[in-house]
């Protein structure tokens, strides 16, 4: 069905006007004055209608979908689940993973020697997320990563590893194929 | 008698359509060989060209004209007017069999294969396969990560039986190591008790093998290949000249792997020379100049060198003659460089005392030659010889320990070396005034130069070589030389400049090729341009064959 | 750059007069978006106005050139970065025309839901942006936590608010829970309660009024010429809006309506903007009854990535999964153009494929471009005070516009 055209309305901003603007002005004053009151209300009888979020000691809570800093996947030994198979080096669209392979002698014969993310380029896309054969990249919540110099945002395998239980919300998440089960 | 279209009696020539395309092939060629010669892709797994047809992969299959069965195109001998369909459903159902057939017992290697991204599997499933799993059984359990030769790793999962390596070693190598044992379905790929994988050839297996079951050790783990950048280029290993690609990643080179030149090397290079690029970012390569003060030698701008080294060889000139001065230079410079040389030694110094010094090793019937250097024979054609009444490399040292010659400038030390001896090598460092050593690599010399300027190596420089047959081809730079480093060219152009007292003419090899090819008979008509990715055999040239 | 060199003139008691030249940005308080507008006046009156863009060129399309078809879609979230979705979306559906492929229905609807939220959210910037810099702060704050509430949907569908890089060639990046519409339909009441609030602070107030009304209007036949679309010319009362002239996804089952305005000043494109926020949250109730559950991506491995599910176990979907990731999927040859009606006016990407992984061209067809280069003809002749609130109502985004 084609959409119907419709033309905005001036008289009715004329009469919010009224005679001399004063009735629209008293209807802003409305408009904060309840707000006011309330919060004031609100904030003598304990039950604050504003909220303050103290960040950096409070979050809010984030839905499982949320795309913090990218981090690797440490398993229950403490080893990286990344076996450096370096898509995820390949998707980045800003080219800020930087992995050297090596071998291994365990069951699993290849890892990264190095893992370097750039976290002054990384954009939190989650392209290297979604590439990864392995669960071994995940986007945490995490997005507080200042530091005091450029050096200080290059983030090397040992600042990534981050234990597994601590990812598993994200990990059920990609697991269920983003939300699609 | 040829005829008009090339046929000749003995390589007659056949007419075979192909997707409605016709083609001419030689009659009894295998019709896959004749597609892919005419850029028609049939994917296969066994089939190699040069290799003996095994017919054992089924994935060739194409649909023949009058016949009711699928049939494998590398054992169907082209004759005329075969009519040959690969784009129907049949044939594509047929691929698809093959390949869901071959992924039922593949492991789920991908993420730990060297071979992502120029895996036959992988490249044959995506355009030819379902795309769909139907099982997910669990895989067939094989030996992983097997040395099976000291170049070469195995993993018995992957292989998926095409024997192209087991034929390697029959055919090519002639060395047999490889055979598969047991039958059917128990098939695998194994060496006996005792007999590693070992021969000058081995890593070829890694090149042939479709899939990542055999693979090279130096490149085991290295580096994903999407992000390899490749240039051609031609193995200074010795002087047959093998082509090349070099396989570069952020300035380092990865790897180098054989490109396929059916007059020079086939599809094949040997291992010495496969392995043979770790000296160009090897950390005690000679990055900087030197110059000997009252303390010994001291670091110095290249600038200085220069300057230091033109000063050297114009002053023992002028004081002692241009008898005074010795060239001896390896076999790895580019025929450009050696043309500048030539050019330096003979009119600028005058010197007649110039020569190669090229150490010789092992050679066999096959690829391998004994003279180690990639361009002995283009430096004697570009004149970097022992002028009239000159002195060669043994009249060079017996003039050096008569104090006849007081200044000599060694490109390549660590070959005069290996040819002239550590300790004569020594004495006659000690018994000169003046020595120059221009060098990639340290040797037992390179403290006792005077003057130590730093070389460039074969991958980072444009320009040709020729090998020991004739044939002239051309190398690519693949990665910078260090900061600071110049080309040996540049090198050449700086101090002909300096010496002669006018500005120095840019080092640019292709226009020295053009002189090359005017000055030098053998090289008439030739041209950067022209050489091409195969390279031009000068007596292909002087017959009229362009 | 034709700069004319403005004749002193002689004013009343002959004396000279020379006019000031003033440049307005590209840093400025008052103008959201890095923009400078050469402002030639004549004491308050401006001669002429002269705007210079490109302060935010980033190379978008070069960028596209260099990575594959996939690689750009974090890269489309940066052009009009207060509707980051509806250029995801315009892009997607530039890239599944050249690949000849349609979506499932599910997808269409989510990604109108997408595309009006993240209108929703662009209208609210502007207005309250708008309501700023006239000095109106606390409607600006009222707007802007409604623009939260919106945010929060595009943070539900994709993990962020911003950057959402949401959807894919051949379907989404992620799909919508059960507890979604449940979750939707209250921010979207949140949204109608703040813009009631919003209205009554300002749509009625004198002076806003008389800053708005009359300024800034274009005849509707000049905006044409000049390539403006959008809520501009809808203002000046041209009903084209894409949705309606050319449905893309599932526009044509929707009921809405295209609000018009009548004379083309910034009250014009105030009123149509609200009116089209409002259209907005009932296209998205009607999406969330009308759509049903099923898949989201289409099942082709070699477009779309098979799912993580697969790729763990499966050995045709773990290659399908690294030959999309490093050669990504391969378009036909040819080139093709799709637009779609985003925050300012018709987005539209141009492909051209070569054949490879990589698009040989993609070009983005900005409407904050086009609706820019009006801005200098709107002030002429204006006061100053008029360039403030008709930039607000241009709503230059300077992602958009400069790429």
């Amino acid at each position: 069905m084609a959409a119907r055209v419709v033309t905005v309305d001036r008289k009715a901003v004329e009469q919010l006007t009224g005679v001399l603007g004063i009735p629209a002005t008293l209807r802003g004053l409305r408009v904060t004055s309840t707000h006011f009151f309330r919060n004031l209300w609100g904030w003598i009888v304990g039950r604050p209608q504003v909220r303050t979020v103290m960040v950096p000691e409070e979050h809010d809570p984030k839905p499982a979908a949320f795309r913090g800093m990218p981090v690797l996947v440490a398993m229950d030994n403490g080893k990286e689940r990344c076996v450096a198979c370096g898509l995820c080096e390949w998707a980045c669209p800003v080219d800020c993973i930087h992995i050297v392979p090596a071998e291994t002698d365990d069951e699993v014969e290849r890892y990264p020697l190095v893992f370097d993310i750039d976290m002054g380029r990384c954009m939190y896309c989650g392209l290297c997320e979604e590439a990864c054969p392995e669960e071994a990249i995940v986007m945490s919540a995490k997005v507080e990563i200042s530091a005091f110099s450029r050096a200080g945002l290059l983030w090397h395998k040992d600042q990534l590893l981050t234990p597994v239980k601590t990812l598993e919300r994200r990990l059920e998440h990609i697991r269920n194929d983003y939300g699609r089960r | 008698m040829t005829e008009a279209n090339g046929s000749t009696a003995k390589n007659p020539k056949v007419r075979v359509v192909i997707d409605g395309r016709e083609i001419e092939a030689t009659a009894g060629a295998p019709l896959l060989e004749a597609a892919l010669d005419n850029g028609i892709e049939i994917p296969h797994y066994c089939y190699h060209p040069k290799l003996s047809i095994d017919g054992s992969c089924r994935m060739c299959q194409v649909q023949i004209q009058g016949q009711k069965k699928l049939a494998i195109a590398c054992n169907t001998p082209c004759t005329e007017g075969l009519v040959v369909d690969t784009r129907s459903d049949e044939v594509a159902d047929a691929r698809r069999g093959v390949m869901e057939l071959l992924l039922v017992n593949h492991p789920l290697d991908c993420p730990i294969c060297d071979q992502a991204g120029e895996c036959y599997l992988q490249d044959y499933s995506f355009e030819h396969g379902s795309h769909h799993a139907r099982t997910t059984a669990p895989r067939r359990k094989g030996l992983k990560r097997v040395p099976i030769g000291p170049r070469v790793v195995f993993d018995q999962e992957r292989c998926i039986l095409c024997r192209r390596c087991v034929r390697f070693t029959n055919e090519i190598s002639e060395t047999n190591e490889l055979r598969v044992f047991g039958i059917g379905d128990t098939s695998y790929i194994g060496t006996l008790e005792g007999r590693p994988l070992d021969n000058p050839y081995s890593v070829n297996v890694a090149d042939v093998c479709p899939v990542g079951a055999l693979l090279s050790s130096d490149f085991h783990h290295k580096r994903r290949v999407w992000f390899l950048e490749e240039t051609e280029s031609v193995c200074p290993g010795c002087s047959n000249g093998c082509n090349i690609k070099i396989g570069a990643f952020r300035e380092e080179i990865q790897r180098l792997v054989p490109r396929r030149n059916d007059a020079v090397n086939e599809t094949w290079m040997c291992d010495a020379g496969r392995l043979g690029y770790g000296f160009v970012g090897a950390a005690d390569r000679i990055r900087e100049a030197r110059v000997c003060d009252d303390q010994g030698q001291q670091v110095v701008a290249l600038d200085a060198a220069i300057t230091a080294a033109a000063a050297a060889l114009r002053r023992v000139r002028e004081e002692h003659g241009a008898g005074a001065i010795g060239i001896v230079a390896s076999g790895h410079l580019t025929n450009e460089e050696y043309f500048r040389l030539a050019g330096l030694a003979r009119e600028t110094l005058t010197t007649v005392s110039v020569d190669l010094a090229v150490p010789l090793g092992e050679g066999d019937d096959f690829l391998i030659r004994a003279d180690k250097a990639a361009n002995a024979r283009g430096a004697r054609e570009m004149g970097l010889v022992p002028g009239e009444a000159g002195r060669d490399l043994a009249g060079i040292l017996n003039a050096v320990e008569a104090g006849e010659i007081r200044l000599l400038w060694i490109i390549g030390s660590k070959d005069f070396e290996a040819v002239v001896g550590t300790e004569r090598a020594l004495a006659i460092a000690g018994r000169l005034e003046t020595l120059i050593l221009q060098d990639v690599q340290p040797s037992g010399l390179s403290d006792k130069a005077t003057i130590q300027l730093p070389g460039a190596t074969w991958a980072e420089k444009a320009g040709t070589f020729t090998n020991y047959v004739g044939r002239v081809q051309r190398i690519r730079p693949a990665v910078h030389s260090p900061e600071g480093v110049l080309l040996d060219g540049e090198i050449f152009a700086a101090l002909t400049g300096a010496l002669s007292g006018r500005a120095a003419v840019p080092f640019v090899p292709s226009s020295v090729f053009d002189e090359i090819a005017a000055a030098v008979g053998a090289y008439a008509g030739l041209a950067h341009q022209s050489l091409g990715g195969a390279g031009t055999n000068p007596a292909d040239v002087t017959e009229g064959v362009g | 750059m034709n700069r004319q060199v403005i004749e002193p003139g002689r004013d009343v008691l002959n004396l000279p007069v020379e006019s000031l030249e003033l440049k307005l940005g590209p840093s400025h308080p008052a103008t959201h978006g890095t923009v400078r507008i050469l402002l030639s006046l004549d004491g308050e009156r401006i001669r002429r106005a002269e705007v210079e863009v490109g302060f935010l060129h980033r190379g978008f399309e070069k960028e596209c050139e260099s990575g594959l078809y996939y690689q750009a879609f974090p890269y489309t979230d940066r052009l009009n970065y207060v509707s980051p979705m509806i250029n995801n979306v315009g892009y997607a559906l530039a890239c599944e025309k050249l690949f000849a492929v349609e979506v499932p229905d599910r997808c269409k609807y989510l990604r109108v839901i997408a595309s009006e939220a993240s209108r929703i959210a662009d209208h609210l910037t502007c207005l309250g942006a708008c309501a700023l810099e006239l000095g109106a702060f606390t409607a600006f704050l009222y707007a802007v936590e409604a623009r939260e509430s919106a945010w929060d949907i595009l943070d539900e569908m994709c993990g962020a608010r911003v950057t959402t890089n949401y959807v894919r060639i051949g379907g989404l990046a992620q799909d919508a829970g059960p507890e979604f519409p449940q979750l939707v339909r209250a921010k979207l009441a949140d949204v109608a309660r703040l813009l009631k609030d919003f209205d009554d602070l300002l749509l009625g107030n004198p002076i806003f009024r008389e800053r708005m009304e009359g300024t800034g209007a274009l005849p509707a036949a000049e905006l044409i010429g000049l390539g403006v679309t959008g809520p501009l010319l809808r203002a000046a009362g041209v009903p084209y809006d894409i949705r309606r002239v050319q449905p893309y996804l599932v526009y044509d089952r929707l009921d809405f309506d295209v609000p018009v305005g009548t004379v083309g000043d910034n009250m014009d494109r105030f009123l149509v903007r609200e009116e089209e926020m409002r259209q907005s949250a009932r296209m998205i109730g009607q999406c969330l009854e009308q759509m049903s559950v099923g898949p989201v991506d289409i099942d082709d491995p070699r477009i779309r990535l098979p799912g993580k599910g697969k790729v763990f176990q499966r050995m045709e979907e773990l290659i399908a999964q690294f030959k999309v990731v490093t050669e990504g999927p391969r378009a036909p040859v040819g080139e093709v153009y799709q637009a779609v009606e985003g925050g300012n006016g018709e987005v539209g990407f141009y492909l051209v494929s070569d054949g490879t992984g990589k698009p040989w061209k993609c070009r983005a067809r900005s409407p904050s471009f086009s609706n820019t280069q009006a801005m200098s003809r709107m002030v002429e002749g204006a006061l100053l005070a008029d360039v403030i609130p008709t930039f607000d109502m241009v709503n230059m985004i300077g992602g958009e516009c400069d790429r």
